[in-house]
């Protein structure tokens, strides 16, 4: 599985955990992320949940900080980090 | 610079009567000095009733304005009631407050229900002057909310007041006003002249940071949590902040670095407020934890100790509160115990967390051992250790490692089952976020589960 689907996979976990429901039609490159249904606790598990099974967390690895607006930027921290894990 | 008069102990006599900027924005409108005063004549002979009494108020962020506004100075003690309060636990702090009425805003009327004195009720009044106590819940870290009394001239003691600073700030209000950090802001706003942004209480976080852009705001006080949520909201290129503060959790590197570069023009700095001390201590640097030469020289307003277990004890130059709830410990110096644990890095402290082990998740207290007892009910494990897992979001996150009944258990239908019965049974913040399964787990001597 791409990133991008792993995060769209998580994400709709963290939902459901939640109780929480997607408010758009679907996770776009365009989409704000504290407007698509998740919280942010939700984000923050989904963060969490996505160290757990990718095994890095771009958050703590990034030199200056980014916190990011839209999924796509999201997925972006994700794809650009993929090779800096060890 | 002023500070406030030793001699006048009245909120309302010191906010600035000012008719060309508003002291408060909500959602529908904009209060000036004049709409303040209208409700305060209207409301004087209500307000004779409450000379000298003890007093409970509720009501929205606005309508707590105008409840501190008009009962300072009039009422022996005011005490703040949170929203979100259950009646058993109402019940017990009017007893231990000694409250004889509970004061309402409705509309622009001044509104009030008589209490029937209890029997068990301990008189706290014994109010000097006029000066009237202001009685704060904190969220109890020990689980159980604890009542400190403040008062307006023990709350402003370390703040300046420049009006002609003053004038230009438009504080955005992210605490709500029964918070100690909401208080200090409102009085910070109305006692310098500046303007304070109150949202809607039903606003959603893109409500509010829609309404502190449309409003010109350019100061806020809020967690490291409020922030991170900010910088992930488009409106935030819109607010052109001059005064930035982080308080209420720990405020880590990455944060303080990402508003740097955002805000270069902002004044950042995090604030270390002990409820139980009083106030705290404000840290401009922009380096996370605190410079070690506050231990060394103390900062303004207050002295500071680290304990063996590395436990940050504070102690106020002058005792500015009394403490109602008896379970605030201080010791034979006068040094209050702040429950918080530090760590010396390289001429500076930095913040572990707390010694209870209490999680503090994006502002909010999650205390291991509720989490633990609630989980062993599911009846799904046999034993559970609950602990902060810290994340770049909320701060911290819960973890739990989990002993199951059976060790042959399949792991992954073990953490579905948990996490359905977490959903359905534990509050969202408190939620382990992550599961771990494990064999066995840290007893300390005393047979309980080991914390640190």
């Amino acid at each position: 599985m791409d990133i991008r689907n792993h995060i769209i996979s998580t994400y709709n976990e963290v939902l459901s955990y939640t109780d929480a429901e997607l408010q758009v039609e679907e996770l776009a490159n365009d989409t704000v992320l504290l407007e698509s249904g998740l919280d942010s606790l939700g984000f923050a598990t989904l963060v969490a949940e996505l160290e757990e099974e990718l095994g890095y967390d771009p958050f703590v690895m990034m030199d200056e900080p980014i916190y990011p607006t839209t999924f796509g930027e999201f997925v972006e921290l994700y794809e650009t980090y993929k090779d800096e894990k060890n | 610079m002023r500070r406030i008069d030793r001699a006048l102990t009245n909120f309302w006599d010191h906010i600035v009567a000012e008719s060309e900027r508003p002291l408060v924005v909500t959602a529908g409108e904009a209060l000036y000095h004049s709409d303040f005063l209208r409700i305060r004549t209207g409301s004087e002979h209500v307000l004779l009733k409450l000379r000298g009494k003890a007093v409970a108020i509720s009501g929205t962020d606005a309508e707590l304005i105008h409840l501190l506004l008009l009962l300072d100075g009039t009422a022996s003690s005011i005490l703040l009631l949170p929203n979100d309060m259950q009646t058993d636990q109402k019940e017990e702090f009017f007893g231990q407050c000694g409250i004889e009425a509970e004061a309402t805003l409705v509309g622009e009327e001044l509104e009030v229900n008589k209490i029937p004195a209890s029997s068990e009720t301990l008189k706290l009044s014994d109010t000097k002057g006029g000066r009237t106590d202001w009685i704060i819940p904190t969220s109890g870290t020990s689980g159980t909310p604890k009542l400190v009394a403040h008062n307006l001239k023990s709350l402003t003691r370390t703040t300046k007041f420049n009006r002609e600073v003053g004038r230009d700030i438009r504080w955005g209000l992210s605490y709500s006003i029964s918070r100690f950090a909401g208080i200090q802001i409102m009085l910070q706003s109305l006692l310098s002249g500046s303007t304070l942004l109150v949202a809607s209480p039903e606003a959603s976080f893109s409500e509010k940071a829609d309404f502190f852009a449309t409003n010109h705001c350019n100061a806020i006080s809020a967690t490291p949590t409020f922030w991170r949520k900010l910088l992930m909201v488009n409106h935030e290129s819109d607010l052109n902040l001059k005064v930035i503060t982080l308080g209420g959790e720990i405020a880590d590197q990455q944060i303080l670095n990402a508003l740097s570069k955002k805000y270069p023009e902002a004044r950042i700095t995090h604030i270390y407020a002990s409820t139980e001390a009083g106030v705290g201590f404000a840290v401009r640097d922009h380096l996370e934890g605190f410079p070690a030469a506050f231990v060394r020289d103390g900062v303004e307003g207050a002295e500071l100790k680290i304990e063996q277990d590395g436990t940050l004890r504070i102690k106020p130059h002058t005792a500015n509160q009394k403490f109602i709830s008896t379970d605030i410990d201080v010791d034979a110096d006068g040094f209050i115990d702040t429950g918080d644990l530090v760590e010396e890095k390289s001429d500076r402290y930095v913040f572990l967390g707390r010694r209870s082990g209490s999680i503090n998740v994006g502002g909010n207290k999650v205390m291991p051992e509720e989490v633990e007892n609630l989980l062993l009910k599911s009846g799904l494990l046999k034993g559970v250790k609950v602990y902060g897992k810290a994340n770049p979001i909320m701060g911290n996150l819960v973890s739990a490692d989990v002993i199951p009944n059976s060790a042959s258990q399949d792991q992954k239908i073990l953490k579905k089952e948990l996490k359905s019965y977490c959903s359905a049974n534990i509050e969202s913040f408190k939620r382990p976020a992550f599961f771990k399964v494990v064999s066995d787990f840290d007893l300390n001597a005393s047979g309980k589960i080991s914390r640190n």
